[in-house]
């Protein structure tokens, strides 16, 4: 087994793990951050891809009018998600796939959307790469992450804790602004939610 | 981009209430749990980690009622400074040791909203 695929198996089990407990912990930050969440998927138009669906707790904040393909690479949380399908204002088809490889052609979204998405894939840039590939060249890229915050003690403090978050859930300390410009797209607007490590960024092709 | 006004001051409300338990569970955990005598800077060592252990159940119970990374910023910095500070309060009782590791608790979480504060919106792309 490569490298790559045996980090991918690595967490795609991790995420196995912890699908029954995810809305438990996420049940506060819905709170908190649902309507930012609401607010920036209004924007979504069309064929739309929610990237790393989850147990599907960001459905209910999809707009009506789109056609949605939520993907995820574990099937554990895939089998959550299923029983939410219906929370969702517009239609979705769930697919398992891996945001660093996927099956779609080129340009076929008008809009990918992700959800605290790119702090858990473990090759970001690759993933976002490939997001771009199958992002129409109008389309648009909307995202609520979060990233290392840029003040040194609190940036610092999220690096000595990051190895041990890790091992039961995301990085705490990734710079997804600069992994979105590596991966060829430009940020038309960025959002601090909280201080500047939870974040709104809509892109789009360079 | 706002959320309404009431959402906004209940959760803050609540993010203090959580400071001031984070930060007097870390102080009491590191007064009871550091031994005496020990040289000052191990005794404030210790004290970080012991800190930072003992605001943990604090932190799992605070998360999962209004959980988010307010919870999550505060705790890391609570735990450790209020743990730090505690072995060195000499003749201290239970209810002094909690309201100075509640007071440490006060002030991170007053620092981080003014942080918050000065950071929030729209950034220039």
């Amino acid at each position: 087994m490569s490298s790559a695929a045996g980090t991918k198996d690595a967490a795609v089990r991790k995420w196995n793990r912890a699908a029954k407990a995810l809305d438990s912990k996420d049940r506060g930050e819905e709170v908190r951050y649902g309507p930012y969440k609401r607010s920036l998927f209004a924007k979504a138009r069309g064929k739309t891809m929610l990237v790393a669906a989850g147990t599907g707790i960001d459905f209910k904040y999809l707009p009506p009018g789109l056609e949605v393909t939520a993907i995820d690479f574990s099937p554990r949380m895939l089998s959550f998600a299923e029983k939410r399908l219906d929370e969702s204002a517009s239609p979705v088809e769930l697919v398992e796939a891996d945001v660093t490889r996927l099956d779609f052609a080129d340009q076929t979204f008008d809009t990918v959307i992700t959800s605290c998405t790119f702090c858990s894939v473990p090759d970001p840039v690759q993933g976002l790469r490939e997001v771009r590939r199958v992002l129409k060249d109008d389309g648009r890229l909307l995202m609520f992450e979060h990233v290392r915050a840029s003040n040194p003690w609190l940036g610092f403090m999220m690096d000595v804790m990051n190895p041990l978050v890790r091992k039961f859930g995301p990085d705490i300390n990734r710079r997804t602004g600069d992994n979105i410009r590596a991966a060829g797209f430009r940020i038309v607007r960025e959002f601090n939610v909280y201080l500047d490590m939870v974040k709104l960024f809509e892109a789009v092709k360079a | 981009m706002s959320v309404g006004p009431a959402h906004l001051g209940a959760i803050r409300a609540f993010d203090y209430l959580a400071a001031l338990s984070l930060g007097a569970s870390a102080a009491l955990g590191a007064w009871w749990l550091v031994p005496d005598g020990l040289p000052g800077v191990l005794a404030m060592i210790l004290g970080m980690l012991v800190g930072t252990l003992a605001a943990v159940p604090v932190f799992v119970l605070f998360t999962w009622l209004l959980g988010g990374f307010e919870i999550v910023m505060m705790a890391m910095q609570i735990g450790m400074i209020a743990g730090m500070g505690a072995p060195m309060i000499a003749g201290g009782t239970v209810t002094s040791v909690a309201m100075a590791g509640a007071g440490v608790g006060l002030v991170i979480q007053m620092l981080l909203h003014a942080l918050d504060r000065s950071l929030h919106g729209e950034v220039a792309t």
